[in-house]
């Protein structure tokens, strides 16, 4: 979040229902919400994120803390309302993402967007061999930078348990990457 | 396999551990999922997202504003509650209080009221009629000859209003000892005709 000093009186403003003030907490955390819920395979992401914010609407006035705590509740909403959309579709994110080739023609050149899509696919194809918990902590842990002790918080474990699920994370990548010999995932991609 | 925080946070960067090249693989596929996964667009869904959050926003308020109205009622349901509530807590004691009594014997109410009745009552049989009272009379000796230190006998009918007024400090209770007394007293002074006169002389005389 890059409000800082300014995250108190806009947090106050929330609280008291000004709308700039969710305007401005909308644009400084959203982005990344909306990653980690695409990161999670959520099928709806953005209504994911609409979700998670009228929620944040909802229980601001039993909030408490600073910026760095709002971020981590922010994203613990965020995943409540990611296992109610994992409930409602049956379905579990390790499941192998629809190959993004299919989305696209084969006469089309990729270009920068392809080759990011194209990548993202390669490390969705990694991930999918970790469990839900493993990838929810590698993804919290690695791409939103968060601590132990609020990855913990976030997804309602302890921290033996997130350190226990990251350790389990990388030796399950180092075994997969190992028998795959790959040395990049890009290699092999045309352009 | 053994990483620490420390190796774990080289490898979030990008960097392997030099003694073992097996996770060099890692160190590159975390970084690449740095970069699979940047900050979502969300342009395209904002407009939509904040209306219903200005939504949500407005509920709340109303629903702040009509529960600040409940709150006083709400007090006062509680402060209403708590009277009903030692109001009949202190009835239930009272009443268990006078069964209690009752079931031993005692009338509480008379109790109560007995100190009023029974003041000019509260009459000790005289000792023995000097000067020509009748003990076995129902008034046991009239106070006449009786000094005012000495109250005169229960069985006194309060007529005269006033001849018989606790000066010693004997009360109600009193009342009580004197009544248990009395029968005592009034068998040692009924006994005192039948057996004996003051001075303790046998008498011949019918009980």
């Amino acid at each position: 979040m890059t409000l800082g000093v300014r995250f108190d009186p806009v947090l106050s403003a929330a609280s008291e229902g000004a709308d700039w003030a969710w305007a401005e907490l909308y644009r400084d955390i959203a982005p990344s919400l909306l990653s980690f819920l695409r990161s999670q395979g959520c099928l709806e992401p953005e209504d994911c994120l609409g979700e998670t914010f009228v929620h944040l609407v909802r229980g601001l006035p039993n909030f408490s803390g600073g910026e760095a705590e709002f971020r981590a509740w922010a994203f613990t909403v965020a995943r409540s309302r990611l296992v109610d959309a994992w409930r409602s579709a049956g379905r579990r994110p390790s499941v192998p993402m629809a190959d993004p080739e299919d989305a696209y023609v084969p006469r089309h050149v990729a270009d920068a967007a392809d080759q990011g899509l194209l990548a993202r696919s390669a490390v969705e194809e990694v991930l999918s061999t970790l469990t839900a918990d493993q990838r929810m902590v590698l993804v919290l842990r690695v791409v939103q930078q968060f601590s132990v002790e609020e990855t913990a918080r976030i997804i309602g474990k302890s921290e033996g348990s997130v350190k226990l699920l990251q350790h389990r994370a990388l030796a399950s990548l180092r075994r997969t990457l190992a028998s795959r010999a790959q040395p990049g995932p890009l290699e092999g991609v045309p352009g | 396999m053994g990483i620490d925080d420390g190796t774990f946070d080289r490898l979030s960067a990008g960097e392997a551990p030099v003694d073992d090249a097996a996770w060099s693989g890692v160190a590159a596929f975390l970084g690449e999922l740095r970069s699979a996964y940047p900050p979502g667009p969300t342009a395209a869904v904002e407009a939509e997202h904040l209306a219903a959050m200005a939504r949500e926003s407005r509920i709340m308020a109303a629903g702040r504003a009509a529960s600040g109205a409940n709150v006083l009622s709400r007090r006062r349901t509680r402060l209403r509650r708590a009277l009903v509530s030692t109001v009949a807590g202190a009835t239930v004691l009272l009443t268990a209080g006078v069964g209690a009594a009752a079931a031993m014997g005692i009338n509480p109410i008379a109790q109560l009221v007995a100190p009023r009745i029974d003041q000019p009552v509260t009459i000790t049989p005289a000792p023995a009629p000097t000067s020509g009272g009748n003990p076995s009379a129902p008034d046991g000796g009239r106070p006449t000859n009786h000094t005012p230190t000495t109250p005169p006998s229960p069985t006194h009918t309060p007529t005269d209003g006033g001849s018989v007024v606790p000066t010693t400090g004997e009360s109600a209770k009193p009342t009580k000892v004197e009544k248990t007394k009395k029968p005592k007293k009034e068998k040692e002074a009924k006994k005192v005709p039948s057996d004996k006169d003051a001075s303790g002389k046998k008498k011949t005389t019918s009980p």
